[in-house]
């Protein structure tokens, strides 16, 4: 990154030649955000399958076809995919040939998978000095539990979010999808920008060492503490009544968050929903109301009941009052307020046709996340790569393709 | 000693709460100066709760946990900013600072006079983060929410919860927490940017948004299918077993997913291989699915004999992903946390003392922070900062705390006193009280 022009640069990550061993969701959502930002992607994709997301779906119509995965599709926008095998000798040479001119590699493979195709970190930082590895993995590349096997249910619980989300007399419950992997993208791509930010200013490289646990564990700091101040060891809330805190179902069949908010003004707030009885002395108070919860909710189930929960949404907001409908992906593709402020993006794919989906993170005014391209079929980019960038030539390509390395 | 990726940055951070102090806690660990702005009028509202011991002294406002868990290495200064010199102090400090940080709904900030426009015009190249609930434009952009409510407008509820129940409100800052690590990702790629250009820029963060970007094949199962996704508990909704089982003691469980046949071959081998478990149904993931409500009570019924830690262990060793469901406790002893150094002790001021906190940043070769400073009491650092870097004479800096616009106490004292343990353990809110918690966890 050095003897530039500023002013061609245009993006954060503008020619940050990006080399992605990674698979599902963790290490392509955090070069996602690289890419989106500017990064040049190269995700490397076993021969054949290629990335288990591609198998995952939500497919169009249904269909299942891996060149149309919603999750793949989702998290590899802005990338150029090139299949090879690290597990073969000649593709472990070619892994080593782009690696030794990229700028970072992002890998969330167990833990000893490079090792074991002779890609140690300690290795590749000996012949690319500046490169920075950031390595992501369920619990760390130490410690008691490297080898163990996970899944995302098994990280949410073991991370402690899971303990708390649910019913006082019931099973714990995850938050759906795959918020585990997700939150450690994201942890991921803020070390690796903080390990460029490093080299760039040293000529050193790094290996960062993300755990998905630990990421999770993270998320937790507020109920951790409890634990390390008071001793209190958190439970999920008791069955009784809903403390404004849990969803109230609505005439249109949905539900409303009906919070007062952190300084919310009680009396305001039966004024609003036009209730007397709430200020009566049983319900003065936080303390007050929690004691008589159940009483509480008696008295508002049928008030919420009679208006949609988008009509709660702003005639609270009106009144200063941090209500939130609980919205679906329905809701949420038609919203308002992600229309007007251009929250998805729209682009053709060859094989899922129009894609609408998320775009900007976040708003950049300098330097917007740009839509390149959309996500890459199975190496559409290996000829344009393995010949072009690494100059082999067509007859080698033709028997690398042939021996099942690319 | 070798220098850390951010120093010589300077952050100015006028926030308040999770969704910001959080994102520049692991800047300020990186090295950068981070200068935490509050007011006497209004201290961060997380120097509340919880207060050592459930009991809070005297100056309770400076034993917040929440508080010194997210705002350690920081300095902090007081100054209102509702009055001329409180702004004109804050402008000098932006001449001098390379990023601020703010997560007020989008009027506040406009109406001190202080938005990016007006700050970009004394220090063009600021890089200014706004992270607000649901963006600064948009019908919505004046609309207020805390992370609960970002939970439920991000789609994250409604498909969080049990099968036949209704969505389910996961842990109540969770929606704060991943604003705040989305928030720590933009400033560090705005400082790329501005490494390689000079040039600073405006970061528009709604937290709504990096929600619904978390769940991005949520949205695209709607866009392809028409459907919205339904709530399905624990289930996968091709694989089984995949459910958390009740084991030995209060409120244990353990989470078990079988990602394949023989990860179910696995678990029946460490089960004893009952009888019931050679069932034919149970051969193939498609019949353990059909039956997964009798599998379940079967499974059940051999977990309840253990504690979750031995079942971890031998599933585990059996190659089986299977997990205890942690609680807080279980975190702050957790082995593999242990080994990993993720949580550090600090020293915080009396009485709180020697507590331990979350590793502050991500382990990353050859860069080490020193060990963590504790979280700044209200306005400690208000001296330093106006004598030492802004070179306020210190006739000023006096008539600075006369006139209020500084100071080292709340306006108001508002001591929080929840209720005691032993009355939130009859309620049910929480699971266990230890009152020797300092001793298990080896803090005296």
């Amino acid at each position: 990154m050095t003897g530039e022009q500023p002013e061609a640069v245009t993006q954060p990550f503008q020619g940050v030649r990006v080399i992605e061993l990674g698979r599902d969701i963790a290490g392509p959502y955090c070069a996602k955000l690289l890419a989106d930002f500017g990064a040049d992607v190269l995700k490397i994709e076993p021969p054949g399958a290629g990335d288990p997301s591609r198998r995952a779906g939500p497919f169009p119509q249904n269909l299942p076809n891996p060149e149309a995965s919603g999750l793949f599709l989702y998290l590899n926008t802005n990338k150029r995919s090139l299949t090879l095998d690290p597990g073969t000798a000649t593709g472990r040479t070619l892994l080593a040939e782009l690696l030794a001119k990229a700028d970072v590699l992002v890998e969330n493979y167990p833990p000893g998978s490079l090792e074991g195709w002779g890609l140690a970190a300690d290795a590749l930082l000996q012949r690319n000095p500046k490169l920075v590895v950031t390595r992501i993995s369920s619990f760390g590349q130490q410690g008691p539990y490297r080898d163990y096997q996970a899944t995302e249910l098994t990280l949410y619980a073991l991370g402690g979010m899971q303990y708390i989300t649910g019913a006082y007399d019931r099973e714990p419950v995850k938050h759906g999808y795959h918020q585990a992997q997700y939150v450690a993208g994201v942890n991921a791509a803020g070390a690796t920008v903080a390990a460029l930010l490093d080299t760039w200013a040293t000529g050193e490289g790094h290996v960062a060492d993300i755990s998905i646990m630990e990421a999770v564990a993270s998320t937790l700091f507020s109920t951790i503490v409890e634990y390390s101040y008071v001793g209190l060891v958190e439970r999920r809330e008791p069955r009784k009544g809903s403390n404004l805190r849990h969803p109230m179902p609505t005439r249109d069949g949905g539900y409303i968050l009906p919070s007062p908010g952190v300084m919310g003004d009680w009396e305001t707030y039966a004024r609003m929903l036009g209730i007397p009885e709430l200020l009566e002395e049983r319900f003065s108070t936080p303390g007050n109301r929690a004691v008589h919860a159940d009483e509480l909710d008696d008295i508002l189930r049928p008030a919420f009941k009679e208006k949609a929960k988008d009509e709660w949404f702003h005639q609270a907001q009106e009144w200063r009052f941090p209500f939130a409908p609980v919205q679906s992906a329905q809701d949420i593709y038609h919203c308002p307020q992600l229309e007007a402020r251009g929250f998805f993006v729209e682009s053709e794919h060859p094989a899922a046709g129009r894609v609408r989906m998320p775009g900007a993170l976040v708003k950049l005014s300098e330097s917007p996340r740009q839509h390149r391209r959309p996500a890459p079929l199975l190496g559409q980019h290996t000829a344009e790569v393995i010949s072009g960038e690494l100059g082999y030539s067509r007859e080698e390509l033709a028997r690398l393709r042939a021996a099942g390395v690319v | 000693m070798r220098r850390l990726p951010l120093e010589g940055i300077r952050i100015l951070e006028p926030g308040q709460a999770w969704a910001l102090p959080f994102a520049i806690t692991p800047l300020a660990a990186l090295g950068a100066q981070v200068i935490k702005i509050e007011s006497t009028v209004r201290p961060d509202m997380s120097r509340g709760q919880p207060q050592p011991d459930g009991q809070p002294p005297e100056d309770y406002w400076n034993h917040g946990g929440a508080y010194h868990e997210m705002n350690r290495n920081k300095l902090g200064v007081t100054l209102d900013l509702r009055t001329e010199a409180g702004v004109r102090v804050f402008k000098e400090l932006v001449t001098i600072s390379d990023v601020v940080a703010e997560n007020f709904p989008p009027r506040v900030m406009h109406n001190f006079g202080l938005d990016y426009q007006a700050l970009r015009a004394i220090k063009p190249d600021l890089i200014y983060l706004s992270s607000t609930a649901y963006g600064n434009t948009g019908p919505w952009r004046n609309y207020i929410a805390y992370g609960s409510a970002l939970q439920a407008v991000s789609g994250l509820t409604w498909v969080t919860g049990y099968e036949d129940g209704p969505p389910v409100q996961g842990g109540l800052l969770y929606n704060d927490v991943i604003s705040a690590m989305n928030a720590t990702f933009a400033i560090l790629t705005a400082l790329a940017f501005r490494t390689r250009t000079g040039k600073g820029q405006w970061i528009d963060l709604a937290q709504y948004e990096v929600a619904v970007s978390q769940l991005g094949e949520m949205v695209l199962e709607y866009a392809f299918t028409g459907r919205a996704p339904a709530r399905q508990g624990n289930h996968d909704p091709a694989l089984a077993p995949h459910q958390v089982f009740p084991c030995q003691g209060n409120d244990r469980w353990i989470a078990i997913a079988c990602r394949s046949d023989h990860d179910w071959e696995q678990l029946r081998m460490v089960m004893g291989n009952p009888a019931w478990a050679a069932d034919s149904h149970y051969a193939t993931a498609p019949g353990r699915k059909v039956h997964e409500a009798g599998l379940e009570q079967s499974i059940a019924a051999w977990t309840r004999g253990f504690p979750p830690e031995e079942l971890m262990q031998r599933l585990q060793a059996a190659g089986v992903p299977a997990g205890v469901v942690a609680t807080n406790k279980d975190l702050l002893l957790d082995p593999q946390l242990r080994a990993r150094d993720f949580f550090r002790t600090v020293a915080q001021p009396a009485p709180t003392g020697l507590r331990p906190h979350l590793r502050s940043s991500w382990p990353i070769s050859g860069i080490q922070p020193p060990p963590d400073q504790p979280a700044p009491t209200l306005g400690q650092h208000n001296r330093y900062v106006l004598a030492e870097l802004l070179g306020y004479p210190p006739d000023q800096i006096v008539a600075l705390e006369a006139q209020g616009i500084t100071g080292m106490v709340p306006a108001q004292r508002r001591p929080q006193r929840p209720a005691p343990p032993e009355e939130l353990l009859r309620q049910g809110f929480i699971n266990e009280y230890n009152p020797d918690y300092k001793t298990i966890l080896g803090l005296s």
